[in-house]
């Protein structure tokens, strides 16, 4: 048999993975683990910088598990990283979307386990769709994607993965505060040693009826009236299924899952007391994946999706808007692993259909084939990870392609680089919607971008530092622009972004109190490169410059208190940069307390915006929630989970 | 660190290809764009200038009309000294001024009364379109030097482009185009100056038309009126009494501005019980100490008090202080009448105005005598694209009672002349009131309907309808000077002439088209005295 080195036999180990994930705590040969009786041990989570689709790309990986008893959505657990700006839409369960390094909501693949929630009908992916309950950890992958994720992903792609069935785990765990804010959630998973089955559910819902303050005159003067959000309430639910079986030397993963809600349409700055929004998402996948060889490995996977969105916006008209979605897709997949790594080839068709009132009946295939390499040289000094990728999606066409680096250079601090470039074909929306003050246009071509990015990565037993530099370049961007009467997309947009990113993570003296300190900085330098002679050479709107995240954290085995800071800097709602708005700065703290060992009983309390500032605003001015106590009663298997 | 390298270079070289994107047919010169057409300092290309005596033309410098080509420069043989009265007729030391009076053109001593001496030359800073207010300080291409200050005959908002255009009375292009705030929608003077207000920039812009050479016509100021909200919304600008009044419609509000800090000094929210599905304030007449503003979601007119609102408010003191002036308080820097902008009622107006079953959707307003008369574009609602649920109308306030004026049964209402429907803005013209219509069906099958100009003679009472004349433009924007009517295609970038003597149409683009082919004439204005 061929030797591999050590590097070589980690990719090895992690193509192997990818299809025999079997659980860890499953002893080799099938023998079960003798029970393990841990001391009372200090488990201090802190982010990890490797993403598993793409181990040379600019990544930073959230562990849900580190924020565990907090009440927290899957916005907030990915603003903790750098690059990432969350737009909040009124917050307390409303749409909220992410950018990465610029791009838009649009621009940025999101994924629950792989599978894309991106949908044909466009406007990006609303992450309080995703219940947060369900989450174990969420990649973000940073920079133009699309050779290992598809089209779609220019700015980056957000993968929330979810908890793995693993035997034997359960918990449950129930909240409650401010604004009539409940939430309570479970999940439990039965298996042995070739199988495994997990079921979880979840609800949420808030009366969202927080006071704030705001300035009617429009004037910035300071003369600011007190009011409480009307409409603002929020239900969401949904339920979680996932399986995994041990089929000859293969095995066999399905994930099922359903989520949705009704939420308020609370408006702003005219109030809309009457306007709601009820969603709805099913994603459904089976997967096989089976040794083919010595060094060979196959994988097949069958994938569904089904959404649903209806929206009553009364100024609109007494017509309720609604919006089917379906999509399927089948995808195939060979790795082969060689001396120097990993070849993966493969190939996946669907097909996509989505009937919305003011576009119609809308459908079409999409197919692509793609091939990289994971490749150790230098005896495994240096990581080398080229990509390539062809789309087609309806009779939109194009290469996505990546090639990443990774350098180790002396102890746990490597050199990362990469680039890439990657498309995303104009959605339904885009292409086909009429309705309102928006016009469709389907003379549309893809949007494309260019991204590069450098930077040292110390990642050890202290904890993570990743400093980078970063560059995009985003052409034939889609903007709404006037049409003949209202609002028209035109492939007209053009900006580069760069900027620094910084992240650092560290718990340097764990038997200190379990102290740990995480940091996150980003510097996003944007400039709009076309337009009218007054937008060009300024910045993007709503593109602030700076965002810094911190926190500091203890976590001893009874008891834990973290404190947060999430700092914002100016930017401007316009592309003349005439009109700023300020930065905000909000503080969260929380604190947990162990009630029971076994099972794991803890009581928790988490303040958000705890100095209580009724003046901060989301994108659209639509004013975000006061000071916010919540109560979590926490439970669970303190052996599995 | 090749492919760090590859990239970086790759979006460096990328990110220096900066395109500055004009409108059709005009150029970036520096970080405005300008219609290189009928621009005299940028004729044809950015920097050429056609200088003194030429005019642009179709972006060629040319000699201006009255002036004569001598040696092939442009000279003005009325007061040129080296040209004076015809080509090569040099004044001589003894006589070294070129005048010209009503006794004809010849060389003087000294200029006649009322003349400047641009150096030699004898000129009416008044009126010479060479030496407008200032020697050398020439006017742009079909501008006139109106009291020393250079003015075409028509202005417009160009809502696509951002920018408002000269043209003169015959529709030719005329100056330059100014770049303003994002989406000008409404016009109006105030003390020689033209104000826009910017709809989504949430500003107003100020043309002022007595600066130095070389661009004695330029935007001055724009100043943010919206200041907060994500996403502005100003539908309508009004000058009176030294003041200006803009409906905010992102706010619900109408704020009242002072033109010299742009300081908002009320705003007053117009719908205080907070009963509005939609606000939607729109036109504005001022009357009587008094602001009438169409609610077009709400379908009534609300009647602001704005008597105490006295212009060049005094300047707050430290801390906000006005102990100096007393009855005053301290509201953006100024000190502000507590009284000024007080909410004295809405006029609601009834469905019996209204020919759809979803409210009159009162537009415009224009006071004539002692009435009020509102356009009433009786949109329906309740479809997607709000088109016309019937006929367009017009209602009648009386403003001594701030009530509507009654009919025979119900409120007055008039109908307005087939085929007008969804009608805008009105102006009068002697005793008949001229309205712009016309419905783009954006939403459905793309065509136009009830366009025209129709009149209705205000000799009666009632107002009687009278004619309508058809166009093929949806209009909506009206003015009246030089006794023709003006309106301005909301589907294009077109300009209607209307003389109702002649009964003559006449149509010119003036709006440039944007770099995606759309073009709309969101307002248009005649110069003052005209």
């Amino acid at each position: 048999m061929t030797r591999l080195s050590l590097a070589q036999r980690g990719m090895a180990a992690c193509a192997l993975a990818c299809v025999l994930a079997v659980p860890a705590r499953v002893a080799r040969g099938g023998e079960p683990e003798p029970p393990t009786f841990q001391e009372e041990e200090v488990v201090v989570r802190l982010p990890r910088a490797e993403a598993s689709t793409d181990p040379t790309a600019s990544a930073s990986v959230v562990d849900a598990r580190r924020f565990a008893g907090e009440v927290k959505g899957v916005a907030e657990l990915i603003a903790t990283a750098p690059g990432v700006a969350v737009q909040d839409y009124g917050g307390l369960g409303h749409l909220t979307t992410v950018s990465i390094r610029g791009a838009t909501a649009d621009d940025v693949k999101v994924l629950l386990d792989g599978i894309p929630l991106n949908t044909a009908a466009g406007g990006g992916v609303d992450l309080s769709s995703i219940p947060s309950a369900w989450i174990d950890h969420i990649e973000v992958v940073r920079g133009a994607e699309g050779a290992h994720a598809g089209t779609g992903a220019l700015g980056g792609v957000v993968n929330v993965v979810t908890k793995p069935a693993a035997a034997g785990a359960w918990s449950a765990q129930a909240s409650g505060g401010s604004f009539t804010t409940l939430s309570a959630s479970a999940d439990a998973a039965v298996g042995g040693d070739r199988w495994a089955v997990l079921g979880a559910a979840t609800a949420e819902g808030t009366d969202g009826r927080f006071p704030y303050l705001y300035d009617p005159t429009g004037t910035g003067s300071g003369g600011l009236v007190g009011a409480v959000r009307d409409n603002d309430a929020v239900r969401t639910g949904g339920a979680l299924f996932k399986a995994w079986s041990a089929v000859g030397g293969g095995r066999v993963d399905a994930l099922a899952q359903v989520s949705g809600g009704r939420r308020g349409l609370p408006g702003w700055p005219t109030l809309t007391p009457n306007d709601w929004q009820e969603d709805l998402r099913a994603v459904g996948t089976a997967r096989l994946g089976q040794p083919l060889g010595p060094s060979l490995f196959g994988s097949a996977q069958l994938t569904g999706r089904y959404d649903r969105l209806d929206v009553d916006i009364q100024q609109l008209g007494p017509h309720v808007f609604h919006q089917r979605g379906l999509a399927g897709s089948a995808r195939g997949e060979v790795q082969w692993l060689h001396r120097a790594g990993t070849l993966t080839v493969a190939g996946s068709a669907g097909l996509e259909r989505l009937t919305a009132d003011g576009a119609g009946a809308r459908q079409r295939p999409e197919w692509a084939i793609g091939v990289s390499e994971d490749a150790a040289l230098l005896a495994g000094r240096l990581r080398l990870a080229p990509a390539l990728r062809f789309d087609r999606v309806g009779s939109y066409s194009g290469f996505s392609g990546k090639l990443g680096a990774m350098l180790r250079l002396f102890g746990p601090v490597s050199l990362r680089a990469s680039a890439g470039r990657t498309f995303r074909p104009p959605s339904f929306a885009e292409l086909f919607l009429q309705q309102g003050i928006l016009e469709p246009n389907p003379d549309l071509v893809s949007e494309q971008a260019w991204t590069g990015d450098a930077g040292l990565v110390a990642e050890g037993a202290l904890g993570l530092v990743s400093a980078g530099a970063f560059a995009s370049l985003y052409r034939d961007l889609i903007v709404y622009e006037r049409g003949s009467f209202g609002l028209k997309p035109f492939n007209d947009g053009k900006a580069s972004v760069r900027g620094l990113e910084i992240e650092a993570a560290s718990a340097p003296v764990r038997r200190l109190l379990g102290l740990s300190g995480a940091v996150a900085y980003t510097l996003l330098l944007s400039e709009n490169l076309r337009g009218a002679p007054e937008v060009v050479g300024r910045d993007l709107p709503y593109r602030p410059r700076h965002r810094l995240y911190a926190r500091v954290a203890l976590e001893e085995s009874a008891w834990g208190a973290h404190v947060e800071a999430h700092w914002v800097g100016s930017a401007f709602f316009d592309p003349q940069n005439i009109r700023p708005y300020s930065a905000t700065t909000t503080f969260h703290a929380g604190g947990n307390v162990r009630l029971l060992a076994r099972p794991d009983l803890r009581l928790a309390l988490e303040v958000k915006n705890f100095l209580d500032d009724r003046t901060v605003v989301d994108a659209f001015g639509n004013p975000l929630p006061a000071r916010t106590i919540l109560f979590t009663v926490r439970v669970g298997n303190p052996d599995r989970g | 660190m090749k492919t760090w390298t590859l990239s970086a270079a790759l979006v460096a070289l990328a990110a220096c290809s900066s395109q500055k994107v004009c409108p059709r047919g005009q150029a970036a010169c520096g970080n405005t764009c300008t219609a290189i057409a009928t621009d005299v300092n940028n004729c044809g290309a950015c920097g050429v200038s056609c200088g003194f005596g030429g005019t642009c033309s179709a972006g060629q410098c040319i000699c201006a009309v009255g002036l004569a080509t001598c040696t092939g420069i442009c000279v003005d043989p009325a007061s040129d000294p080296a040209h004076c009265g015809s080509c090569g007729q040099a004044c001589t030391s003894t006589s070294p001024f070129c005048s010209t009076t009503a006794g004809g053109t010849a060389c003087a001593t000294s200029c006649a009364a009322g003349q400047t001496a641009c150096g030699n030359a004898c000129v009416d800073l008044a009126s010479d379109p060479f030496h407008c207010g200032a020697c050398g300080r020439f006017c742009g291409s079909s501008e006139k030097c109106i009291d020393q200050q250079c003015m075409a005959d028509l202005y417009l908002a160009c809502g696509d482009t951002n920018q408002l255009a000269e043209a003169s009375a015959d529709l030719t292009p005329a100056g330059t185009t100014y770049t303003v705030g994002t989406r000008p929608v409404s016009l109006d003077w105030l003390g020689g100056r033209l104000y826009s207000a910017d709809s989504i920039g949430g500003s107003l812009s100020e043309l002022r038309f007595d600066l130095p050479a070389p661009n004695p016509v330029s935007i001055s100021r724009t100043f943010s009126i919206d200041k907060t909200t994500a996403f502005p919304d100003l539908e309508f600008v009004a000058a009176g009494g030294g003041l200006l009044y803009v409906s905010n419609s992102a706010l619900a509000n109408l704020d009242v501005v002072d033109p010299f800090s742009g300081a908002v000094m009320a705003a007053v929210h117009l719908d205080p019980n907070g009963t509005d599905l939609f606000t939607g304030p729109a036109g504005i007449a001022l009357a009587n100490g008094k602001a009438y503003v169409a609610l077009n979601g709400a379908d009534a007119i609300a009647v602001i008090d704005v008597s105490q609102c006295q212009p060049v408010p005094p300047a707050c003191g430290a801390g906000g202080d006005c102990s100096a002036h007393a009855g005053t308080a301290c509201v953006n820097g100024l000190c502000v009448p507590t009284g000024c902008g007080q909410f004295l009622q809405r006029i609601a107006l009834p469905p019996s105005l209204a020919s759809t079953p979803n409210g009159p959707t009162p537009y415009r307003l224009l006071q004539v005598g002692s009435r009020l008369y509102v356009t009433l574009q009786n949109l329906d609602r309740t479809t997607p694209n709000f088109a016309p649920g019937g006929e367009g109308r017009l209602a009648a306030v009386d403003l001594l009672t701030n009530a509507l004026v009654p009919g025979i049964s119900g409120p007055l209402f008039v109908s307005l002349p087939a085929p007008c429907q969804n009608p805008g803005e009105l102006v009068a013209l002697g005793d008949t009131l001229y309205v712009a219509c016309g419905f783009f069906d954006f939403f459905g099958t793309k065509a136009t309907q009830g366009n025209a100009i129709v009149t209705v003679s205000l000799a009666t009472d009632p107002p009687t309808p009278q004619a309508a004349i058809a166009t093929q433009d949806v209009l909506s924007p009206i003015a009246s000077c030089g006794g023709a009517v003006y309106a301005g295609a909301t589907d294009t970038g077109t300009v209607v002439r209307y003389d109702p003597v002649t009964g003559q149409l006449t149509r010119a683009p003036l709006c440039p088209p944007d770099s995606n082919g759309n073009a709309f004439v969101a307002d248009l204005t005649c110069r003052p005295g005209l």
